[in-house]
């Protein structure tokens, strides 16, 4: 397997290697963007079942319009960001009604053990709060602090202008302040 | 005085959200190895099927020569006015103008031989046939 030959090429780029038929492109672009679209749509979801089903939907979206991939219009990431976030944001409002007492538990099988023993506690919170947070304040605040988007990338991504993206982020990051408030002793921030 | 306690509440939410953030982007979660398996699986049906399908696509048009026509000429409103324009040109082409007189008496009323017509007509009798 001769993937370090494609580690230099764009997304773009193996994206229309892929539409020609080739089948490296494909494993490439597995590696490089499918962590990311199950990344995301974890912290959308906060279930990892649903995130692998939901990020395998949003690949398959990506292999069939890779022949009418249009160069330079958009970045396939910023696309995939944006297809990750609607269909997550979709089965979010299918899902209302769901008690905060149901909201699902962080699933941190991945994280290693250090990590769980430092921050699971922590990262179980943020993703507690999150899950209570408004679809479109969720989606702005994970592409802003969780994936470290621009402003400019995350409107591109969310179909929305600059200072929406301002104002979604700034009210989610207030209510996740106003959530996790309570629980700062808790989590060791009580003596700042 | 309480506004210096508001601040320093602030920066201490704020401090705990950059602190948050910073463990969960350390902690980015991985997906399985079966879900990226699953994923190259979907990305090769998708290719072999693209691979497949050029063939029939060239060969002809989805949906058929009516469909093909229908878009070519826009729409069935604009078809429908051909082709009575065609079925016309071919009763006069087989009949002759001396038997024209079969349609346009019944159309507008009258027994005169259109032998000798003007071409430009003052009523457009392929327009009334298209109305009726």
């Amino acid at each position: 397997m001769a993937l370090d030959a494609l580690t230099e090429v764009s997304d773009e780029a193996l994206l229309i290697l892929y539409g020609n038929g080739d089948r490296q492109a494909a494993q490439s672009l597995t590696l490089r963007l499918g962590p990311l679209a199950f990344r995301v749509a974890y912290r959308m979801l906060g279930d990892r079942a649903e995130a692998e089903d939901l990020a395998q939907e949003a690949m398959l979206r990506l292999w069939k319009i890779a022949p009418d991939w249009r160069t330079g219009e958009a970045k396939v990431s910023t696309w995939l960001y944006r297809v990750v976030t609607n269909l997550a944001t979709d089965r979010l409002r299918r899902r209302r009604g769901v008690g905060l007492d149901e909201a699902p538990e962080m699933a941190d099988e991945s994280a290693s053990a250090l990590d769980q023993m430092i921050s699971a506690d922590r990262i179980a919170a943020l993703q507690g709060a999150l899950d209570q947070l408004p679809a479109r304040q969720r989606q702005a605040v994970i592409l802003r602090h969780l994936e470290g988007l621009s402003n400019p990338e995350i409107a591109a991504a969310m179909e929305i202008g600059v200072e929406a993206v301002e104002s979604l982020t700034a009210r989610g990051k207030r209510a996740l302040a106003a959530l996790l408030e309570g629980r700062r002793d808790e989590l060791g921030y009580g003596h700042d | 005085m309480n506004w210096g306690m508001a601040m320093t509440d602030w920066n201490a939410r704020e401090h705990t959200l950059d602190d948050l953030f910073a463990a969960a982007r350390r902690a980015a979660p991985e997906p399985s190895p079966g879900f990226l398996a699953r994923v190259i699986a979907d990305a090769e049906a998708v290719q072999e099927a693209a691979e497949a399908v050029p063939v029939r696509r060239s060969a002809a048009p989805s949906g058929g020569l009516m469909a093909a026509l229908r878009g070519m000429f826009g729409g069935w409103g604009a078809l429908g006015g051909m082709l009575t324009a065609t079925v016309a040109g071919i009763w006069i082409g087989f009949s002759g103008a001396d038997q024209l007189g079969l349609v346009t008496g019944g159309l507008l009323g009258t027994t005169e031989s259109l032998g000798t017509v003007s071409l430009l007509p003052e009523g457009d009798i392929f327009a009334l046939a298209v109305q009726e």
